[in-house]
């Protein structure tokens, strides 16, 4: 099942580009580390979580690509061997501290949303604080533990992973550090809900969905993502990128 | 069985708590957010039997917590209460440390129900052998 078949949920940033032949299957990220990430995150919340196969869609990073709503970043240092590199999670912050109250328990009526001021700037109250706390711990264990492991097993490459921060940010005021150039955006969607699921469910049942993009610098990306040593990570890359455009930006 | 959960993360907390119950333990659980709530909780509870604690915490860390729980253990000739630490990185050398803080347990996060069970019922016989 190829991305057309996914349906991507509004607040998905990257959607399927039209007419791209599937030339690859990126098996490291559909295979092994979105679904060990979705078998984390539904362990910590106590809740079903899947990964969407077919989901992932990826293409060079532009931070306007995420509009004006509010995003929950999680600021990583990748260490590949003698190599430390920027990277960072992004997803929708709406859904972050959703997470964050499930992770907690708090139940729906004690949920808070994200406000944005009079000027303009995102403003948590402090239930959404705790709520990002919650979450910050979801991106600890996620990027620094199972990410990493999964990672440096497929790659058999020495590879960690630090949580730096895990910031509450307006996409049209991102942190300093995803305003340059060279990054990339590789988005996988996760499907979640809080009753349980019935037996037979597969991820496409799921009641809510979710993107989650990973954003790296494109070397990292080649370097990273697939399992293969005959030179073919780069071609592979530059194809990956062309799966993806900005729903936000015309003719992206 | 009546169990203390130290960690400064209250969702983890919550989901070992979760964890115990999945694997069938009927618990009580006590909760403190870093090392020195956790010696402060293990004063006034008497005893426990067993500990679960994070590595990472603010404040006294679990490798401080656990040197100073054994401590008190020897200087008071207490029994030794297993415990079962988490991290989320599992190297060998944080178990290397671990062990020589007297962890008996060196779990890797997010700890499945099944693998808290394997480690408990491990733990417990080795515990109550000893």
């Amino acid at each position: 099942m190829g991305p057309a078949a996914v349906d991507f949920p509004p607040d998905a940033p990257l959607i399927p580009r039209p007419g791209v032949p599937e030339l690859y299957r990126p098996v490291v990220l559909e295979h092994y580390l979105f679904p060990s990430v979705a078998e984390a995150v539904g362990l910590l919340l106590g809740v079903p979580v899947g990964f969407i196969p077919g989901s992932v869609v990826a293409a060079r990073w532009t931070a306007a690509g995420l509009g004006s709503g509010g995003w929950a970043v999680a600021r990583l240092t990748v260490n590949l061997g003698q190599e430390k590199l920027p990277a960072f999670l992004v997803q929708p912050l709406e859904v972050a501290l959703e997470w964050g109250a499930i992770g907690l328990r708090r139940p729906p009526a004690g949920r808070e949303s994200p406000r944005l001021s009079r000027t303009g700037r995102l403003e948590l109250s402090d239930v959404n604080r705790q709520d990002l706390m919650a979450y910050a711990e979801i991106c600890n264990v996620v990027a620094c533990g199972v990410l990493a492991r999964s990672w440096e097993e497929q790659l058999d490459r020495s590879l960690f992973v630090l949580l730096e921060e895990v910031v509450g940010a307006e996409g049209t005021n991102l942190p300093e550090a995803l305003r340059g150039d060279g990054f990339v955006a590789i988005q996988g969607l996760f499907g979640y809900q809080e009753r349980p699921a019935p037996p037979k469910a597969g991820p496409a049942d799921y009641e809510r969905r979710t993107p989650w993009l990973v954003v790296m610098p494109e070397g990292l990306a080649a370097n990273a993502i697939w399992r293969t040593t005959d030179g073919s990570a780069r071609e592979k890359t530059r194809w990956l990128l062309q799966t993806g455009r900005w729903r936000q930006l015309p003719g992206s | 069985m009546r169990v203390l959960v130290v960690d400064d993360s209250k969702m983890m907390r919550l989901m070992h708590a979760r964890s115990l119950r999945q694997a069938g333990y009927q618990v009580e659980v006590l909760e403190a957010g870093d090392g020195a709530e956790g010696l402060r909780a293990l004063d006034s509870a008497g005893t426990v039997d067993l500990i679960i604690c994070d590595w990472n915490m603010p404040g006294m860390d679990g490798l401080e917590f656990v040197r100073a729980v054994r401590s008190r253990q020897r200087e008071k000739n207490l029994p030794q209460i297993p415990i079962l630490m988490v991290t989320s990185q599992g190297t060998q050398e944080q178990l290397a440390r671990a062990r020589e803080a007297g962890v008996d347990t060196l779990l890797v996060k997010p700890v499945t129900a099944e693998a808290l069970a394997v480690s408990l019922e491990m733990l417990l016989k080795t515990s109550a052998r000893g």
